[in-house]
């Protein structure tokens, strides 16, 4: 049996480098990846906790939340995927629109 | 059978959802069957409860818990006694009657969808009411159906007298509710329990005979059934209650939801035996509605007008019952009152539907050609509630009460007499004007099948049913009494040789009152007028008293409110407020203006855009940033929850 304490500094590690790619990176797949792997962080805390309390309601939290992500990612995808079409926007900093236009090119890039 | 108890309110719930869901896409004719097969399955599953021994074995089925707060958990539970089988028995059956005669009676209605969707949410909603095990469930049951007779009463709601009638019923039995919820409230800040088996003990435990907090909870349950069964002083409603279709009337405001109260009180009876005093109101309230029903029945003109006042009337017998101890016989008189008043509901549909929805007796006997079967079994109704003796079932109920009355008190059994002799009278007055009117006598007209069933069976049960317990020192079946003895108690009953003089009275007293219907008719007739008919017809004025008490000063009070508003705040208030703003701004024109305000302004200003800047970087509509904002904030108020 592995120890709680292991698997909750893999479940920080996880969180922590997701956090870093959504904090770091621009282009909206990383983001998405990036939340993806803060959320498997999460789920493993789940897991590890119900697996050191004896309780399958770790485990249950954990299947309902791949549900959930699944769903809300194939929402994602597809709104990435008309950003893209709309915008030609593959960058987070492409969708800045509802800002002064005074601030804009302080970002560079811009909307089109 | 326990696992099954869920489908008696179960099955009606789910025609009702079925009706209201998927309504759209089923034929007009064929609601009415789905409708009929949801009440048809909640009564033959509580068939199958008595064939399978629940008359002497009382069932339990706890489906889930409501809601969890602490240690209180009310649950969706149901309790299948002696008490509620007799309840959900005649529920059950009376209502798969009046489906039954529904089909055909409300044949050309356009609405099906929402009358049948109500019908059953009804039926569902008293079978809850009837079934539940604990106060908060029993009260949802309870606000189901004052919904569902809400709707109901108001079916035909384009005219506005109708929709009216609805809106008073309700308003009106709300006064009660209210009082029926403050008295669960206070249950609970007592017991924090609302089970009910767990109540009565702890009440037992607990309260002192006569105590304060007895009796003040035994008076709000009190007043949540005077409300919902239409007694004195909250009687108002039922009359115009009589604004739906007679089915309705037949179902609600005859033989169920009106006998609520009633079936409430029997059921909280433990708690009523710690408050005497309020178990000697319920007496007295009962007693008085007896006479005052039945005389407002004796100048009556509308059909059903008359049976509405008379209803009021038979279930002030059933709280004398109450009121004296006798749980069993209100239960009984419940049970007979149920067959031989929906019977005369049903009846008198089919006359008013064949005369082309005449509401007038004195029309309808001119009319004449009335439905030859509806005549007999209207006969057989009107026999039974005048309690004709030996042959029809109102006989050995109503007896049974006038005996227990009399060891109550001498008082309570002679106004329950005199309101007898009415009852001979007024519904006699009622037969005799429609059915042996000026008109002709055959008829044409036949009634539809499915019309025909449910007054057969109900004219059979309105006379056999009296049969299973007959009254003190007769030879022959005391079933009732006998087998509710454990649950109910028995009442106190007058010594052998009082109780046979009582019953040649009770004989004579329907005798004398039909006696009274004849003389009473040729008088009208003859175009004489009973003394005191406006104040009669018009249900000793209670309307108008209400009116000129309770609905008068509040709309006066709202006028004068709204004066005084508008006067002072709107318009002193602002008139005042301009005058201080004019005055205000014509000083700072002088003092403020030119000096503080033209430097003050550009200091603002200056502050506001450095301010603006500042901020500004925090709202740049980078992503990320957010993200960073966010997280670091999220770590910070962790780091000092942990710290």
């Amino acid at each position: 049996m592995i120890p709680l304490t292991h698997s909750l500094v893999i479940a920080a590690l996880l969180f922590t480098l997701g956090l870093a790619v959504v904090l770091l990176r621009r282009e909206l797949l990383f983001v998405l990846m990036g939340l993806e792997v803060m959320f498997n962080g999460v789920a493993l805390t789940a897991v590890a906790a119900g697996q050191h309390w004896g309780n399958a309601d770790g485990q249950v939290l954990t299947i309902l939340l791949m549900a959930v992500t699944a769903a809300e990612l194939v929402v994602a995808l597809i709104l990435v995927w008309l950003a893209f079409q709309h915008f030609r926007a593959v960058r987070v900093e492409d969708l800045a629109r509802l800002r002064d236009a005074q601030f804009r090119d302080d970002v560079g890039g811009g909307a089109s | 059978m326990s696992q099954w108890l869920w489908l008696i309110p179960g099955a009606p719930l789910l025609g009702a959802l079925i009706i209201a869901l998927l309504g759209g896409w089923i034929r007009r004719e064929l609601l009415a069957i789905l409708a009929s097969c949801a009440a048809a399955g909640a009564f033959l599953t509580v068939l199958m409860a008595w064939l399978n021994g629940a008359a002497y074995q009382p069932l339990q089925q706890t489906l889930y818990t409501w809601v969890a707060v602490g240690d209180w958990r009310p649950t969706i539970g149901f309790t299948l006694d002696r008490l509620a089988l007799v309840m959900v028995s005649v529920v059950s059956g009376v209502g798969l009657l009046v489906h039954l005669y529904s089909v055909d009676f409300m044949a050309e209605e356009t609405d099906q969808r929402r009358y049948y969707f109500f019908l059953n949410l009804f039926l569902a909603g008293m079978l809850i009411l009837v079934l539940a095990d604990n106060l908060v469930l029993l009260y949802l049951g309870w606000e189901l159906v004052g919904l569902c007779s809400f709707a109901l009463i108001g079916f035909w709601y384009r005219d506005p007298v109708r929709a009216a009638a609805g809106r008073k019923a309700f308003t009106v039995t709300r006064v009660g509710d209210t009082a029926l919820a403050i008295g669960i409230f206070l249950l609970f800040s007592q017991f924090h329990e609302l089970s009910l088996s767990v109540l009565f003990t702890a009440a037992t435990a607990q309260w002192e005979h006569g105590s304060t907090l007895a009796t003040l909870t035994a008076l709000l349950i009190l007043g949540g059934a005077v409300g919902k069964s239409a007694q004195l002083p909250l009687q108002v409603w039922l009359p115009d209650a009589m604004a739906g279709p007679s089915p309705v009337s037949a179902l609600i405001h005859a033989a169920t939801m009106v006998t609520a109260g009633v079936y409430l009180i029997a059921r909280t009876h433990p708690l009523f035996e710690f408050a005497p005093q309020v178990q000697w109101l319920v007496a007295a309230i009962g007693a008085l509605t007896i006479v005052y029903g039945a005389s407002a029945a004796l100048a009556q003109s509308d059909f059903k007008r008359v049976l509405a006042y008379s209803t009021i009337s038979q279930i002030g017998y059933m709280f004398l019952a109450l009121g004296c101890g006798a749980y069993a016989l209100a239960l009984f008189h419940l049970t007979t009152h149920a067959f031989f008043k929906a019977l005369l509901f049903l009846s008198a549909g089919a006359v008013i539907r064949a005369s082309g929805d005449e509401h007038d007796i004195h029309r309808l006997g001119k009319l004449g050609g009335h439905p030859t079967l509806a005549r007999w079994t209207f006969l057989i109704g009107a026999a039974s509630l005048a309690a004709l003796p030996v042959v029809t079932a109102g006989f050995y109920s109503k007896d049974a009460i006038l005996t227990a009355a009399w060891a109550a008190g001498p008082v309570l059994w002679a106004f329950a007499a005199f309101g007898a002799l009415l009852t001979g009278g007024y519904i006699f007055r009622t037969y005799l004007l429609v059915f042996h009117g000026t008109g002709p006598r055959t008829s044409a007209a036949s009634l539809p099948r499915s019309m025909v069933f449910p007054l057969l069976i109900l004219a059979v049960l309105s006379l056999v049913v009296g049969f299973i317990e007959l009254p003190e020192g007769w030879p022959g079946p005391h079933l009732w009494s006998a087998w509710l003895k454990d649950e109910l108690g028995l009442a106190a009953m007058p010594p052998a040789a009082v109780v046979h003089g009582l019953q040649i009275i009770g004989s004579l007293l329907p005798l004398a009152g039909i006696a009274l219907a004849f003389v009473l008719v040729r008088r009208e007739r003859a175009g004489y007028l009973l003394p005191l008919t406006t104040f009669l017809r018009s249900g000793w004025g209670f309307d108008a008293l209400y009116r000129v008490a309770l609905v008068r000063p509040y709309q006066v009070l709202a006028r004068g409110l709204g004066r005084v508003v508008e006067a002072l705040i709107i318009e002193g208030g602002l008139a005042g407020l301009a005058c201080g703003f004019w005055a205000l701004a014509q000083g700072c024109r002088r003092w403020v203006d030119l000096g503080i305000l033209e430097r003050g302004i550009t200091g603002l200003v200056a502050g506001l855009r450095f301010g603006h800047m500042r901020l500004s970087v925090t709202q740049n509509g980078l992503l990320s940033r957010y993200a960073l904002v966010v997280s670091t904030g999220s770590l910070v108020l962790l780091g000092y929850w942990l710290w």
